[in-house]
């Protein structure tokens, strides 16, 4: 063989048995080759084989085992992002004709789905709040109504919805729930009757914001029927960030409860301002959803929300004060961030809907990374002193 | 400026903090802001938004397409569905290259069918028919040339036109032949579509794709389902893509040089019955390969005397072709449609988009020419 062959196929490395790699290499390769025609054509071959990197790659495999049983589900499919993942959840369920709930109070880009592009696919929507179980009822009745999207809790406002009584009614009509769980947490609400879970894999799975990525996660035939879509549609995940966030997942546990803990914290120390109107952190006892986040979660995560009792130019203000949070998007990451809600969340509202989703100028929302609780509070106390005077 | 040094340059300044010459990989998800009042002063929010990596890599492959701006995606499907879901509503209809690659055939007929939109899959080799299917409410001409695996060409230039005088954008898929052989948009058409996966990476390294677009309003239109439905290139993918794009020309160059030559061997082999390469003077389009691009690429297919059989024997006798179905790296990859790629396509649908039996499909690398000419060689001669 030539040196220019060579190159292009070049020595393999076997590792002596026993000597493996503690971590799992990237699999960066996007062709998988097969010993013959035949090998490649089993059926065993077929369903659970590599071949093309857009189909399936081993490192990304490996994530979505992984996540899916961090949820209490049996498959995945892992998706380029979050939003990717919703898509992925909703055209799978959805056809011309047919209708999809969601609520005001969801993340801005799902509203931004339901309200401007799915009509363009045929699809109708109808958005209530995620506590009007009555009007719930009404439109889960509707033949045409086909499928549920939600947040537990939800993004930005925290509000908790009551998962049990919301799947009930959706299952006594035959509705297709999808759960986008990204700010309950991988280990949370598992236990209920959802038929698909959404997450944000940049959140708190990766942990570390420097990764993108998404899953849907079910039982294993309703994954094995959404597959194909997901081939068809493209939305594969890069298998490095696949590795980045099995690495961001090591220390899952462990980041979450220092979220949580250190959430509540600072939830409570706002909660004791004079600037402060309102704190919405279902981890906090005066919290109205804080009894049923106690029934349904392990742990509220690292988002909070609270109004100041200030003008937009007072609250952009203080957020400006701030040192240690970055003002910027996203969530869960080991720095603290912060974000002007109406700016960043509430763009696409009229003031009639900001209002019912309780959406003022001060409200400002919080992601509490893993810095000690003293610093963040510190600063945050600094903030109020230069802007309040 | 030449091509090779725009490949080289465009979209690429150095880092202004350090002088780093590569553009570093900005693996982060998101962008701190100077103040909530300058939000978005900077152009970086949230990576799903936007990535200083990512575009690096849109501005470079604008420049070598010609086109306003690019958006990229994690895979070339994503990139079609995006075209797709930009243009098309319920209740519209698209026109599409009768030989398409078989995932943008699937998400035509399996995904948005289900949504309302109506396609005509014709024959866009054929400008008349084209021209025929045109309706009221056409909103989109999607072909691919040369297509996958047929190498069937469409004439960028008529179909253009038709698009044109119907006020309804003509997009290209230009994964063979990327810019540097071939360029849509100069051609007349208003988009051009890739899997980066294929020549711009050249390295099977990554999977992606891209959309360039001649003017900013389509670009506008197709960057927002881009972000809304986060189907998104990841940073390193984006600066795996920039590495490989720096050699396109001179591999591109190369490999099909080898196809030519390959081409021409198999042309004189008793167990060939057929050899399609736009390079040779028998394919059928040769002229229009000639007119419409400056080179002929690295993909090939022939046909082996002895049907399913025999390509499926000489799949397994290859050594140094690597049996892959992916195309445009620098190793050699063969495939054998009827068993590989198209194995759950009905034998009518297979045949309706020209695949025979014995159709075998060579993705020529970079290899010393004379090493894969004798792995042919040897494998041919065991039928």
């Amino acid at each position: 063989m030539k040196k220019e062959t060579r190159v292009t196929h070049q020595p393999e490395i076997e590792l002596p048995e026993g000597n493996e790699p503690l971590v799992d290499p990237v699999y960066r390769s996007v062709k998988f080759t097969f010993p013959s025609i035949g090998a490649a054509l089993t059926p065993e071959a077929r369903r659970e084989g590599f071949d093309y990197t857009r189909d399936a790659n081993p490192t990304t495999r490996q994530l979505e085992l992984l996540t899916a049983e961090l949820q209490g589900r049996a498959d995945g499919i892992c998706v380029a992002t979050g939003m990717a993942a919703v898509w992925l959840s909703v055209l799978g369920n959805l056809g011309a004709g047919d209708r999809i709930v969601f609520f005001l109070e969801c993340y801005r880009p799902i509203r931004t789905m339901a309200r401007e592009r799915l009509p363009r696919l045929g699809i109708e929507f109808t958005m209530l709040s995620v506590h009007d179980h009555e009007a719930m009822a009404a439109v889960f009745a509707r033949d045409d109504t086909k499928a549920l999207i939600f947040e537990a809790p939800t993004n930005p406002m925290l509000q908790v919805p009551d998962i049990s009584a919301i799947t009930a009614l959706a299952t006594q009509h035959g509705v297709t729930t999808i759960l986008d769980n990204t700010f309950g947490g991988l280990h949370n609400h598992g236990r209920f009757d959802i038929d698909y879970y959404v997450h944000s894999l940049t959140k708190y799975a990766s942990g570390h914001g420097d990764v993108m990525g998404g899953v849907v996660i079910s039982d294993e035939q309703r994954i094995r029927a959404l597959k194909p879509l997901a081939v068809s549609m493209g939305a594969t995940l890069d298998p490095g960030a696949a590795f980045l966030i099995l690495r961001g997942l090591r220390t899952y546990y462990l980041r979450h409860r220092r979220h949580s803990e250190t959430a509540l914290a600072v939830a409570e120390f706002l909660a004791g301002r004079s600037e402060v109107e309102r704190v919405f952190y279902p981890g906090l006892e005066s919290d109205p959803g804080h009894a049923l986040a106690g029934q349904q979660m392990d742990g509220c995560g690292a988002v909070l929300s609270f109004d100041l009792k200030a003008d937009k130019k007072q609250a952009w203000a203080f957020i400006d004060a701030l040192e240690l949070f970055a003002t910027t998007s996203s969530v869960g990451s080991t720095e603290s961030l912060v974000a002007p809600v109406k700016l960043y969340f509430g763009r696409d509202l009229s003031e009639e809907e900001a209002r019912r989703a309780g959406i003022v100028d001060g409200t400002v929302r919080l992601s509490v990374g893993l810095e000690h609780p003293d610093d963040l509070i510190a600063d945050l106390d600094r903030a109020f002193a230069a802007t309040f005077t | 400026m030449g091509f090779t040094t725009k490949q080289i340059h465009a979209g690429v300044t150095p880092d202004p903090e350090t002088g780093s010459i590569l553009t570093p990989v900005y693996q982060t998800t998101t962008f701190v802001q100077e103040s909530v009042d300058k939000y978005l002063a900077k152009g970086y929010s949230y990576s799903r938004s936007a990535n200083p990596t990512v575009r690096a890599l849109e501005e470079k492959l604008a420049v070598l397409e010609e086109g306003v701006d690019c958006t990229c995606y994690s895979t070339g499907m994503a990139a079609i569905q995006a075209v797709i879901q930009a243009c098309l509503s319920a209740g519209d209809h698209a026109i599409v290259s009768d030989v398409a690659y078989g995932g943008t055939y699937r998400i035509c007929t399996k995904v948005y069918q289900r949504f309302g939109v109506d396609f005509t899959f014709s024959n866009t080799a054929d400008p008349d028919a084209v021209a025929a299917a045109v309706q009221d409410n056409t909103r989109l001409i999607l072909t691919e040339t040369p297509a996958n695996p047929t190498l069937k060409l469409t004439d960028i230039q008529a179909i253009s036109e038709i698009a044109q005088a119907h006020g309804v954008p003509h997009a290209v898929d230009n994964t063979f032949l990327t810019p540097f052989y071939q360029r849509p948009l100069e051609l007349g058409a208003d988009i051009a579509i890739h899997s980066t996966t294929k020549y711009f990476d050249g390295h099977n390294a990554t999977v992606g794709g891209a959309v360039v677009t001649k003017s900013r309003a389509l670009d506008e239109s197709i960057r927002f389902i881009q972000n809304a439905s986060g189907v998104i290139m990841s940073p390193w993918v984006a600066w795996l893509t920039l590495q490989g794009i720096k050699t396109l020309s001179v591999r591109l160059e190369r490999q099909s040089a080898n196809a030519q030559a390959i081409a021409e061997f198999l042309g004189s082999h008793p167990r060939v019955a057929k050899v399609s390469y736009p390079g040779l003077k028998s394919f059928e389009q040769h002229e229009l390969a000639k007119t419409q691009a400056s080179g002929f690429g690295a993909m090939l297919w022939f046909e082996v005397e002895g049907g399913v059989a025999a390509g499926k024997r000489l799949m397994d006798s290859v050594e140094l072709c690597m049996l892959a179905e992916n195309l445009g790296s620098v190793e050699t990859l063969i495939t054998h449609p009827v068993t590989m790629t198209h194995a759950d396509v009905e034998e009518a649908e297979r045949k309706r988009v020209g695949i025979t039996d014995g159709l075998v499909r060579l993705s020529v690398g970079l290899e010393d020419v004379e090493d894969l000419i004798g792995d042919l060689s040897q494998a041919l001669d065991r039928l």
